[in-house]
């Protein structure tokens, strides 16, 4: 839907596509954390319920078995038949007439479980007391390490030794709509049709495929309009096998709509781990080595397609990123837990890096007596170090970190701030100043990290985009739109996008890891350079032009701007661009169109994977006015200077960046999901999970950068996530600065203040 | 199932009539009754604000409203801003500002910023943010929309 139509009110979200000849799914959820279920039986005195367990599901459809390098693989069940692993996991589905009964009907499904002992943190799944898998008797999903030993010298002989553990805690996205599905099977064709509120339809279809034992091609994966996503749509859900498995055994259409307390106890969680960060200094502050080491808490599964090691496997590759450093060892585990499973949320596993590495540079430039703008200034890549290539491998094109900086120092006024802080004291009231440099890694290469675009010009004119990715309220289709038509010289309202359909748009990654700019803007870029040759040639041979066609001949001779094709030597000569399109599909001219030069039709699909992922860099200025008897913080100033490249849409970077900010806000201050050591949710509604509102959001300071990425075509590195890693982490900094205390965990909830005020007073 | 209560409301302009069971809430009878979809629910527990609608004025949310608790009153839900082609200048104005991205928590936005314009004239910032607070956007970061609020009231102090 166009934004007009969201704005009336007309979206299409999942939950408004006409339902009525569907009858409604509920799932029966597992109140115990472990447990084996023993009986699974319908309601009392209930005749003709559609009552599915594990059981039937196991019976026809095949686990899936996660696979990436480092997971451990297990058969993963989309409910298993035998056991239930969290809170919320699905142990029964049944169906009726409306939303109303079905929930009656699950609730009076009789279930008999035998509770098991519950894992509840990485140090009793560690312990593997309790295993979780029966194939995992370690309770390990996931194990990467680089580099072991590497750095034990330059710690040995480094005149500072920093090291820390850094707790990040667990969270979840809360993607205003919940997630949704409609699937239908039709007998006929022997084809499913799946709408389903993802950010990942391609995947999808695979993992669908893989489960039910069909083709892809006897899978349709639809996406509706989707009501933010950040992450948490991105995998394959429970619910999203279950229901087009069960459209096929009761043969006709069924609906799903998640509600709150479902969506943040049993889609997924993420964040959560520990990383304990050593970094190596000369007598000059300039590092030299760095260790690290993250554990992350995965829940009870390794979820499709990215498995178990997303978030501690990001939080230690892109360690120490923005910094020069020669030597990194790094290393990452993931336990299984009796929780909700990790998937991705926002800022995937760089809200831990950044958070650690901001925060350890602090407490560095404390030891060394440098200023945290200067400790940042000496190490910090400079311009001439890039290309550069990081001691875990990752590759940079391009870069202006250091002038990045210097950007949100002088638009924050930090001098002022720190000549404030010296001068003026309030009792109770405390200034504090936060700085935070990193660089965001977008348009990731894994899993597997292509994309696809079609670009087709109808012979009626109309011009469609077909793209791989899916959009959940991004504002993509103005960015490929405008794409496009730069491309092929035509106005943007001539261009129309289509996402989110398998059956329409080529396969590829989906929308994750901000991609869509680079890796999805690339391809589109790709295939619309390859329609305009076309068009060019064309032009070319109704211009009478001599002699070889060659690409490079008919971009130099011909341009294409505003819906004309002319010799750039004499641009009154020319032709239409809607004459163009008519003589590549009619064969209107007095000629027939050499095929050896130009095939008919004016169609280009192309698939793309960039040779190395592309990386964005931020820095974040914050101050903030700490009361430090209530812990309460209010934030005065808060600026972000990115630098994305070549910015393709202004109000769609400045909406990404403010968007993500106010996120960042959320999981550096608010956000936190809680289990007893039961196993059991305490927050599993809004009034206990928060979420920044209006009041928590002050106005942000945006601004811009634009080095030009020369990995991508349009010169654009991806961007999205950067408020959200970066915030925390200069939240955390700018409090600990007004306390004079070491903040090593979050969120920065008053209590966490009050008390490192009370702590650090007492010193 | 049990017992159906009558109805008569009205709605968006038009008088309603419908026999509805007593425990449907009055956000799913504007959704699945009605097929007035604009209405959005993000939580059922009365905390996110996507379902706010217009009760006699008043910003209400409907998931924690019977529909029968709406007998007699005039309801007025998104659907009911634009005049056909036009659209409202809120409306307008959201859009202009960046207001929007995923557009779900927008119907909630518009309901309680029309209320708010309704009874408060040239509003501060903080007034906009304070009054914006009860309804939770997760795209946007706010800043749009509370632009847009602010030009609409004709003053931006
Ligand atoms: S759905 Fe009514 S307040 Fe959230
Ligand atoms: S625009 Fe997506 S929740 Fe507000």
């Amino acid at each position: 839907m166009t934004r007009e139509q969201l704005i009336r009110g007309e979206g299409q979200f999942i939950a408004d596509l006409p339902d009525a000849d569907c009858r409604w799914v509920a799932f029966v959820r597992s109140p115990h954390a472990h447990a084996r279920v023993l009986s699974v039986l319908p309601p009392e005195g209930a005749r003709d319920v559609t009552l599915v367990t594990g059981h039937d599901l196991a019976s026809s459809i095949q686990p899936l078995r996660v696979q990436a390098p480092g997971l451990n693989v297990y058969d993963w069940h989309p409910m298993h038949p035998e056991r239930a692993l969290f809170v919320g996991d699905p142990v029964a589905a049944v169906v009726a007439d409306s939303p109303y009964e079905a929930e009656d009907l699950a609730d009076a499904v009789r279930i008999e479980y035998e509770p098991l002992p519950a894992v509840t943190s990485l140090e009793a799944a560690a312990g593997n007391e309790t295993t979780i898998h029966p194939d995992l008797s370690d309770n390990v999903l996931f194990k990467f390490a680089l580099n072991e030993g590497a750095a034990t010298e330059a710690f040995a002989s480094a005149d500072l030794v920093v090291e820390r553990t850094f707790r990040y805690p667990r969270q979840t996205a809360v993607p205003l709509e919940c997630r949704g599905v409609l699937a239908r099977y039709d007998p006929r064709e022997q084809r499913f049709t799946v709408w389903t509120s993802t950010q990942v339809p391609h995947y999808l279809r695979n993992g669908l495929s893989q489960i039910l034992g069909v083709p892809e091609d006897d899978i349709r994966v639809i996406r509706p309009d989707v009501g933010g996503a950040f992450g948490l749509k991105a995998q394959l859900f429970p619910e999203e096998v279950i229901l087009p498995w069960l459209a096929r055994e009761t043969g006709g259409a069924l609906k799903w709509v998640e509600d709150r307390r479902e969506n943040l106890l049993a889609s997924v969680h993420a964040h959560e781990g520990t990383l304990t960060l050593g970094a190596a200094f000369d007598g000059d502050g300039n590092l030299r080595a760095v260790r690290a080491r993250a554990e992350g808490d995965a829940g009870a599964h390794s979820v499709f397609p990215f498995g178990a090691g997303l978030d501690p496997f990001t939080t230690v590759i892109n360690i120490f990123g923005a910094y020069r450093h020669e030597i990194a060892e790094i290393d990452a585990t993931s336990y299984a837990t009796n929780k909700a499973p990790a998937g991705s949320y926002r800022g995937v596993g760089q809200v831990l890096s950044v958070f650690a590495v901001e925060r350890l540079l602090d407490i560095a430039a404390g030891e060394l007596g440098l200023d945290p703008a200067e400790i940042r200034r000496r190490n910090l890549l400079r311009t001439d170090d890039f290309p550069h290539t990081t001691p875990t491998g990752n590759a940079f094109d391009t870069g202006n970190y250091q002038e990045t900086l210097r950007m949100a120092l002088a638009r924050a006024d930090y001098d002022g701030l720190r000549a404030e802080q010296r001068t003026a004291a309030t009792a109770g009231k405390q200034l504090g100043v936060g700085v935070g440099t990193f660089n965001e890694v977008t348009g990731v290469t894994l899993y597997p990290g292509y994309d696809g675009a079609r670009v087709r010009i109808a012979p009626d004119g109309t011009i469609q985009g077909f793209m791989s990715s899916a959009s959940s309220g991004q504002g993509h289709a103005e960015v490929y739109g405008r794409l496009i038509a730069e491309e092929l010289g035509v106005s943007r309202d001539r261009v129309q996008i289509v996402e989110g359909d398998t059956d329409l748009c080529p396969s590829g990654s989906g929308t994750y890891a901000s991609r869509t700019a680079v890796t999805m803007g690339n391809t589109l870029t790709l295939a619309s350079q390859d329609l305009r040759r076309k068009l060019l040639k064309v032009a070319a041979l109704m211009l009478k032009f001599e002699g070889e066609l060659s690409d490079a001949r008919v971009e130099r001779e011909l341009t294409i701007a505003d819906g004309r094709i002319c010799l750039a030597e004499d641009p009154a000569t020319g032709v239409d661009f809607d004459e163009v399109v008519q003589a590549a599909y009619l064969q209107t001219l007095d000629f027939a169109l050499p095929q050896e030069i130009v095939e008919a039709g004016l169609e280009v699909t192309r698939y793309e994977k960039l040779p190395q992922n592309v990386f964005s860099n931020t820095a974040i200025v914050a101050a903030v006015d700490v009361d430090t008897e209530t812990g309460h913080f209010e934030i005065r100033r808060l600026v972000m200077v990115g630098d994305c490249g070549r910015i393709l849409d202004r109000e769609t970077v400045d909406g990404q960046a403010i968007g993500g900010a106010a996120m960042g806000i959320g999981c550096g201050t608010l956000e936190q999901l809680a289990y007893d050591a039961d196993g059991q949710l305490l927050t599993a509604s809004l009034m206990d999970y928060l979420v920044p509102t209006a009041m928590e959001v002050p106005p942000i300071e945006v601004g811009h950068l634009e080095t030009p990425s020369s990995v991508t075509r349009n010169a654009a590195k991806g961007m999205g996530e950067s408020g959200t890693m970066g915030i925390p982490a200069v939240l955390a900094n700018a409090v600990a600065d007004a306390l004079g205390a070491e903040v090593t965990e979050l969120p920065l909830s008053e209590e966490r203040i009050a008390g490192l005020a009370m702590g650090a007073s007492s010193l | 199932m049990s017992a159906r209560a009558a109805l008569s409301l009205q709605v968006n302009g038009a008088a309603v009539d419908r026999d509805v069971e007593p425990r449907l809430t009055l956000a799913d009878f504007l959704r699945n009754e009605l097929k007035l979809t604009g209405t959005h629910l993000g939580c059922e527990h009365g905390v996110c604000g996507a379902c706010t609608v217009l009760v006699d004025g008043e910003a209400v949310r409907s998931c924690l409203l019977f529909a029968v608790q709406a007998q007699g009153r005039s309801i007025t839900t998104v659907e009911g801003l634009a005049q056909g082609a036009d659209l409202h200048p809120l409306q307008r104005a959201l859009l202009e500002r960046n207001g929007l991205q995923c557009g779900f928590c927008t119907p909630g936005v518009l309901m309680t910023a029309m209320e708010f314009l309704e009874n408060t004239s040239v509003p501060t910032r903080e007034e906009i943010r304070k009054a914006l607070s009860g309804t939770i956007c997760r795209c946007t970061g706010y800043q749009g929309m509370v632009d847009a609020i602010a030009e609409i009231a004709g003053g931006d102090r």
